[in-house]
């Protein structure tokens, strides 16, 4: 499902300018890393993808329908977004509800959202928690639950906000399975993250917000190798990375595989 | 010793399996300490045992004594340590009053809780304020302000109380790089001048250049004590669910294929790997001007 995103404006009430006139296009498929400073719009942009705000110039397009032209709850079927704080978005009682209500409300039988449910579970390691109370489990647990409810729904378009937040090592790295799997099944993935290690090694085009415009949109070793910008926007390159860049590569490594690939001993 | 803790357990109360067990050692004035350990492995429970919120705020049962700047937190009320003491937590909206209308007077809030004069009152927060950045958003209200802002401003606020001991629960979590950047060289400054502080944070590249000493807990138990270069390129790490650096992973798996010199600790800093793989001849297996990339 193609994303467009044409020339779009937003300010908040107040006056504060999130965004001064984005574009882009995302194809189908792709994964994409949404980058830049805190205040630099990058919720913003991503909160008009899913509806949840409308721009006040220009159009968003998911697919043949205009944000404008449909309700959150309708774009839903097409797009996920998971908040950046779980507590903003569960309200159920019980793990296993909470993930089961997009589904349902996108109108699946009972038993299509057993199935959803059940494999959403399974893969994001809560299938042991799904009578808990939400509210009872530690942040990363809410995380994890606030994931799998947009999982849940198997939109074509998923969103994440800061996903890996409050995640340790072995979470991040269940993270970067499940992104893989979606992306596998032909899914757009569009992230919010300060992690530059785990998106090098996850995502394939960098879009780098500056004050509400676009300040540069690139592959990943394209991006990776503009310092000067990546600096003045805040931004560290990955480990990975910087470690190739300071032993002269003439490809940037994204991952630990890369490295060890573009590099040889000399005779 | 500014810091002691012996025999540490200690249960929430209704539940069963102690978020804490048998935890000891010290630290010495102007240490940086980290504690780094999986979610759930005790991280936040020892800052609030540090802070002396447990037992007094929590209850629950408590065996051993925490000992911070001579004040047992059996034995001295909250507000004893919070003189001394400062502890950001992890989520600034469980840290911020919600009783200011403004950021200015959020900062002032602790101070005017510690019956700090008046006078002394505006410099204090100015600079509060100027060190993590938010000196233009002081009329704004805490709760218009973004969740990086909000991580500053509860920083803010414990830092303009001036503690000797500075607790922080993963204090970047929530800023950009740059942003987190800043803190740490706050903390820097704060270490170099004699502050203590001992900060529970995910990010080990950092803890590799500033840390002075990692503490590793898992389960609640503190199974690692040492220099950042040992603790973090520890095999235990990769068993706890901790990770290792890119830089350490690379150089792991370097040494099967000669890529990393035998006698050659592992290593967890830039510098170091560039040093390592540089002695072992590692170069681009093109050359440089092959690239058609015109950046």
């Amino acid at each position: 499902m193609l994303i467009r995103v044409d020339d779009i404006h937003f300010a908040y009430p107040g006056g504060v300018k999130a965004l001064d006139g984005i574009s882009f296009t995302i194809q189908p498929g792709e994964k994409v890393a949404l980058v830049g400073e805190n205040g630099s719009g990058k919720t913003t942009l991503a909160r008009h993808l899913n509806g949840l705000l409308h721009p006040q110039a220009g159009g968003v397009w998911i697919g043949e329908w205009q944000t404008t032209q449909h309700t959150p709850a309708k774009l839903a079927r097409h797009v996920a977004y998971v908040f950046q704080n779980p507590d903003e978005q569960l309200f159920r009682q019980r793990v296993w509800d909470e993930v089961a209500f997009g589904p349902k409300n996108l109108g699946y039988t009972p038993e299509q959202v057993r199935i959803m449910v059940e494999q959403t579970l399974d893969k994001m390691d809560l299938s042991g928690l799904s009578q808990l109370n939400p509210r009872d489990l530690g942040y990363s647990g809410r995380k994890r639950v606030a994931l799998a409810s947009a999982l849940t729904m198997q939109t074509p378009v998923l969103v994440f906000d800061e996903p890996t937040v409050g995640l340790d090592a072995k979470e991040l790295d269940q993270l970067g399975k499940v992104i893989t799997s979606y992306h596998q099944q032909g899914k757009t993935i569009l992230i919010i993250l300060h992690d530059m290690d785990f998106l090098a090694e996850n995502m394939d085009r960098f879009i780098l917000l500056n004050q509400g415009l676009v300040a540069l949109d690139a592959p990943a070793q394209q991006f990776f190798k503009q310092k000067m910008l990546l600096e003045t926007s805040g931004l560290v390159a990955p480990q990975i990375t910087r470690l190739s860049q300071s032993l002269r590569y003439s490809h940037l490594a994204m991952c630990v595989d890369q490295f060890l690939m573009f590099g040889r001993r000399e005779r | 010793m500014v810091i002691e803790i012996n025999g540490l357990t200690y249960t929430y109360p209704s539940t069963y399996n102690p978020a804490l067990k048998s935890i000891s050692f010290q630290v010495q004035t102007g240490q940086l300490v980290a504690v780094i350990g999986p979610n759930e492995a005790g991280k936040s429970t020892l800052c609030l045992a540090l802070a002396g919120l447990i037992p007094a705020l929590f209850h629950g049962q408590m065996q051993g004594t925490v000992m911070v700047c001579n004040m047992d937190t059996q034995q001295h009320a909250p507000g004893q340590f919070a003189e001394q003491v400062g502890l950001v937590l992890q989520n600034p909206v469980n840290q911020l009053s919600g009783m200011r209308y403004t950021v200015y007077e959020e900062v002032a809030f602790g101070l005017e809780n510690l019956g700090v004069l008046r006078e002394e009152m505006p410099h204090r927060i100015d600079q509060a304020l100027q060190q993590v950045g938010l000196a233009d958003l002081s009329e704004r209200s805490p709760f218009t302000l973004s969740s990086g802002q909000q991580q500053r401003l509860a920083l803010a606020s414990i830092l303009v109380l001036e503690p000797n001991v500075l607790l922080l629960d993963e204090p970047t979590a929530m800023l950009d790089p740059q942003g987190s950047q800043d803190i740490f060289e706050i903390i820097q400054k704060l270490v170099r001048a004699g502050t203590t502080v001992v900060i529970a944070e995910h990010r080990l590249e950092w803890i590799a250049q500033y840390a002075d000493r990692v503490i590793v807990l898992v389960n609640g138990e503190m199974i690692l004590d040492g220099m950042p270069g040992d603790v973090l390129s520890s095999p235990v790490l990769l068993q706890a669910g901790i990770g290792w650096l890119r830089y350490t992973q690379a150089a792991k798996r370097g040494q099967t294929r000669g890529l990393w010199p035998a006698n050659y600790p592992l290593p967890v800093t830039l510098e170091q790997a560039v040093t390592g793989f540089q002695q072992a001849g590692l170069i681009s297996s093109e050359q440089e001007n092959n690239d058609a990339d015109p950046s």
